[in-house]
């Protein structure tokens, strides 16, 4: 498996495979759109599960119980309450949840001690928790507080960090993507709301970024000295990056998913709920919708909010100008310049600029995609490929042969 | 020294620091070995209070901080043993109590704490005797006090009841003069009149029984601030009846200690207690010292009740007119200090709401965290399979990586808690922090190993690869841990409760994942690839280059195509018999071909042909070449 795997990353380093991750952006878009207006619009209808921690109330926990029928905790619970009906749920495997409203110390201790007598555990083996009215709106709202002091901050470091103001928007639009998605199958799956499920959510949100980082590392890579070839658009070298990238985004994804996973599946399957679950389930949803984001929305977003710049704009220009043969001006004296330059072979200077673009330049013919013509410089590779494929397996005949005298 | 080595170093040294203190720390103090463990894996109460501004004000840390030492002392007082008070996330404050928290703590915790400054309208023998009144008109214990500027008061100390009170509750209709001082707010006479002594009130009087002054505190804490009150000393040696609230310990606006003087300038040895009041404050309060100075008032002392509790009752010796008073009464400057603390906390505008509440059964904690260690390894060891799946024996290095990891987590975690001023204690949420650690640490060898795979595609050496790789991977390890920092930060701010243990524990680790990143991964994959084994490309080391597509440590120029597919087809002994190139043989033959570039760049300048442009190289044509003919 990991071979085949390694042929991939190394395919599409190569750009012998080219995933249209930027070409084909406005799919992507739409497929996310399309998503979390679903989701909202089911979210709507259903609302959220909120937890006792946002609505307040008193819940008791009796542990290791022998039998974890339901009836004599809702027996025990109306004996106290009878106007109110407890929300009663089995966590795990012998844990029987029992959630009512609000009750003062006096009442607690009392239901506490019911309940441990109606399943003949010791009166230790109760958790119970009080959750007052004022808790709820103060979660909420240090909630929002962390969201936008975590925004503010983050925003200016990713914007000091790539000098680039429209890169940190373009992750932050991928970010923006992850919480709504995140939310979304929260309130539509019926997730019970907690603050572990917050906390998770903030970490997701870390999390999203440091995917959209490790893409835009390798844009900023490869259009280093963008302007200074006439091979590829800025869209094409995006792209480029994001694909080159993909292997080790599902690496990181995958490595994280493993650990968030198994606490999640303990959580989930043998403690019912509480803190385990309710992080690890934010956490594992934020991350795939992170990686999604990160490779397909962040490098379209980058390459729609950047391609307007003017220098960037005339450069798109003239590529795809040269492309169609108009202009066939070679810059002759640039090119000679870079060749010598790029000469010896442990030259630092822009390697991976130069590899770049000389990826780019050599993976796009092979791009054997659907090429449907889109309005956009980056169809423009596709395009060509028609034209060379031909030519790169001719090229490899030619080239096995030679290869064996060596 | 490579610097390598000094890095490998510096973690050495570290651990071992690590291990020494607590090592020493075990051996000498009372240490614990490990890590402390919150509420919730150990079973106990917390309760979350929330500060509410009385006034709508802004809450500051300084007060949060004061109310918090205030309840330290009030449950320390009451001998609960390792009971922790933290102020979190701003507003609230904390209470971990070990087990099961009895009835009497958990009141003594929900008590506002309130000050008010009320005129003494009587005071009685603590005992809740039936009517008799006990008439000894024990010494007043006021005499200490010297002149001063400002009000001059004595100590409340034993305040033992007195003859006043006996008078005033006998002619309680005799009200005195009217009185002179501004009236207070909408009450119907003065604070201080005799008025107050309605029979009810008398009746409660006689009732309250001050010799336990626990049981009347709440009630004392409840009553309104425009009604009179029955209180009592903390000591349970006197009963006082006060008259409505003149002023409200908010209105403090400073309080400090300073040496005791005579008119004459001479220290007497003795402290005072020096507080000033807010300006309109200062108003009502010049207004009830004067009234009580000039005997319009049922005795001629006020009370400052915090807590329910009559702190001192000081009578007054000089009316105060600018705000600003000095109570005098023989303290010693520790006394001194103590009352004016209490004042100062009196001034603050807050009072606490129970916010939440949990009791966690020892059971349940242990449960929960038995399955949280048994998730994070069955998580490390996915974690590791997929790492030796990806990656083949340079897993050893993240194998590695992680163990450091868990061996600087879990020492700095278990010296945390024990140092007092941290006490940091896990929690299960910290216990998923360490957890999902596993998963960020893995990443950022991922970023790095990848980065590395990317140079040996692109045509590097193993060892330049290396060297390249991590000049690229640390910036954006550096980022990625920023973020994660950013993020923990914020989260450990304005979190409160178990879920802080996990910001602080992502915050911890991020830390901790650069220092490994940094002093261990690189310098050991560094020193790895100096081997035979990585540094040729063994298949088995997850850095073969003909697996990577790049069989040939050469670095392919501009124009220059790499056929990296059908090196891949070549397999093996291909790669092996390129690995074996010696690196002199490998340079004579890099400069050869550079040379070959050189000239074929000249070529492509003069002459068109393209074929001619790789002697060394019939690996095809480029675009860059189809393109130049094209045109």
């Amino acid at each position: 498996m990991s071979a085949t795997f390694a042929r991939f990353g190394n395919d599409l380093h190569a750009g012998r495979r080219i995933i249209p991750l930027v070409t084909r952006r406005r799919t992507w878009y739409l497929l996310s759109v399309i998503g979390i207006v679903l989701l909202a619009g089911l979210a709507v209808l259903r609302g959220p599960n909120l937890g006792i921690e946002f609505t307040g109330g008193s819940e008791f926990q009796v542990a290791g119980v022998a039998d974890t029928e339901q009836t004599s905790a809702r027996d025990v619970v109306r004996e106290h309450l009878p106007d109110r009906e407890p929300k009663i749920t089995v966590l795990g495997q012998d844990t029987v949840r029992v959630q009512t409203e609000q009750l003062d110390s006096t009442e607690t201790a009392a239901l506490a001690q019911d309940l441990a007598a109606a399943y003949s555990v010791s009166p230790e083996a109760i958790s119970t928790s009080y959750i007052g009215p004022v808790w709820s709106g103060d979660v909420t709202q240090k909630m929002l507080r962390g969201v936008v002091v975590f925004l503010v901050l983050v925003a200016g470091m990713m914007a000091l960090y790539f000098r680039d103001l429209k890169a940190s928007l373009a992750a932050m639009g991928a970010l923006v993507h992850d919480m709504l998605v995140t939310a979304g199958i929260y309130l539509v799956v019926g997730f019970e709301i907690t603050p572990g499920t917050v906390i998770g959510f903030l970490t997701v949100m870390g999390y999203s970024l440091y995917d959209t980082i490790v893409v835009f590392d390798k844009v900023r890579e490869n259009i280093d000295g963008l302007t200074r070839q006439r091979r590829s658009t800025f869209a094409d070298q995006v792209q480029l990056a994001a694909n080159q990238t993909l292997v080790r985004s599902i690496n990181t994804s995958v490595v994280a998913l493993l650990p968030i996973g198994s606490i999640l599946a303990i959580g989930a399957f043998l403690l019912g709920a509480g803190t385990l679950k309710d992080i690890s389930l934010a956490l594992f949803i934020g991350i795939i919708a992170g990686t999604y984001s990160s490779i397909f929305l962040a490098p379209g977003f980058l390459v729609d909010l950047r391609r307007r710049e003017p220098e960037i704009a005339a450069h798109t220009e003239q590529v795809l100008r040269e492309r169609r043969g108009e202009d066939a001006t070679p810059a002759p004296g640039r090119r000679r310049a870079r060749t010598t330059a790029e000469e010896t072979p442990e030259d630092e200077s822009e390697p991976a600029t130069a590899d770049a673009e000389e990826d780019a330049e050599d993976d796009l013919p092979v791009e054997d995609h659907d090429t449907e013509p889109e309005a956009d410089g980056a169809t423009a590779p596709a395009a060509r490929s028609e034209r060379h494929q031909p030519r790169r397996s001719s090229r490899r005949r030619r080239t096995t042969p030679k290869r064996g005298h060596r | 020294m490579p610097a390598r080595r000094i890095a490998l170093a510096a973690l050495a040294v570290l651990i071992l620091l690590l291990g020494g203190g607590i090592g020493a720390g075990v051996w000498k103090g009372d240490w614990q070995p490990a890590p402390k463990l919150a509420l919730d894996l150990e079973g106990g109460t917390q309760i979350i209070l929330q500060a509410q501004s009385r006034d709508g004000s802004a809450i500051d840390a300084a007060a949060m901080e004061q109310a918090r030492q205030i309840m330290s002392q009030r449950v320390n007082a009451m001998g609960v043993a390792e009971t922790e008070i933290t102020v979190q996330g701003g507003t609230n404050i904390v209470i971990d109590v070990p087990g099961q928290l009895d009835q009497a703590t958990s009141e003594a915790v929900r008590q506002t704490a309130a000050m008010s400054f009320r005129p003494v309208l009587g005071v009685v023998a603590p005992e809740g005797s039936g009517e008799a009144m006990p008439s000894d008109g024990g010494g007043e214990a006021s005499d200490g006090g010297s002149e001063g500027e400002g009000a001059e008061e004595t100590s409340s100390a034993p305040a033992d009841p007195s003859q006043q009170l006996f008078d005033g509750l006998v002619g309680s209709d005799s009200s005195m003069a009217p009185p002179a001082a501004p009236a207070e707010g909408d009450l119907p006479y003065p604070a201080w009149s005799m008025d107050w002594l309605t029979p009810e009130i008398q009746t409660e009087l006689m009732a309250a029984d001050c010799v336990d002054p626990r049981a009347q505190q709440e009630r004392v804490a409840e009553a309104s601030a425009d009604e009179p009150v029955v209180a009592c000393d903390p000591d349970g040696t006197a009963k006082y009846l006060l008259g409505p609230e003149v002023v409200a310990g908010a209105a403090i606006e400073s309080s400090g200690v300073a040496a005791d003087v005579t008119p004459t300038g001479q220290a007497t040895g003795y402290y005072v207690v020096n507080m000033s009041f807010a300006e309109d404050a200062a108003e009502s309060f010049s207004g009830m010292t004067s009234a009580l100075y000039n005997g319009q008032g049922a005795t001629a002392a006020f009370g400052i009740v915090l807590d329910g509790l009559v702190i001192s009752a000081p009578e007054v010796q000089e009316p105060s007119p600018g705000g600003e008073a000095s109570i005098s009464g023989n303290f010693s400057q520790e006394e001194a200090g103590q009352l004016s603390d209490q004042l100062r906390f009196g001034a603050l505008p807050l009072e606490f709401d129970v916010a939440s509440e949990q009791q966690i059964s020892a059971t349940l904690g242990a449960d929960q965290l038995q399955m949280g260690l048994i998730a994070g390894l069955i998580g490390l060891a996915l974690v590791v399979l997929y790492a030796f799946a990806q990656y083949r024996l340079l897993s050893i290095v993240t194998m590695s990586s992680l163990f450091i990891m868990g061996l600087l987590t879990y020492g700095t975690l278990t010296v945390l808690s024990n140092i007092p001023d941290i006490g940091y204690r896990l929690s299960l949420a910290g216990v998923v922090g360490l957890i999902v650690a596993i998963a960020f640490t893995a990443d950022s060898f991922i970023v790095y190993f990848e980065r590395v795979r990317d140079e040996i595609r692109d045509g590097r050496g193993i060892v330049a690869a290396v060297d390249h790789g991590w000049d690229r991977a640390k910036r954006t390890i550096l980022a990625s841990d920023m973020v994660n920092l950013i993020a923990a930060v914020v989260l450990y701010v304005l979190s409160t409760g178990g879920v802080r243990g996990f910001a602080f524990v992502l915050g911890l680790t991020t830390v901790l994942d650069l220092v490994i990143v940094f002093l261990f991964t690189h310098p050991v994959l560094q020193a790895l690839v100096r081997t035979r084994f990585f540094g040729k490309g063994h298949p088995w080391s997850g850095l073969d280059p003909a697996r990577l597509d790049r069989d040939v440590p050469a670095y392919a120029g501009r124009g220059r195509v790499r056929v990296a597919g059908e090196r891949g087809l070549r397999g093996r002994d291909d790669a092996e018999e390129e690995a074996r190139e010696p690196i002199a043989v490998r340079r004579a033959r890099l400069e050869r071909e550079a040379a070959e570039r050189a000239a074929s760049a000249e070529t492509e300048q003069t002459a068109s042909t393209k074929t001619a442009e790789r002697p060394g190289d019939q690996t095809g044509i480029s675009d860059d070449d189809s393109e130049e003919q094209s045109r």
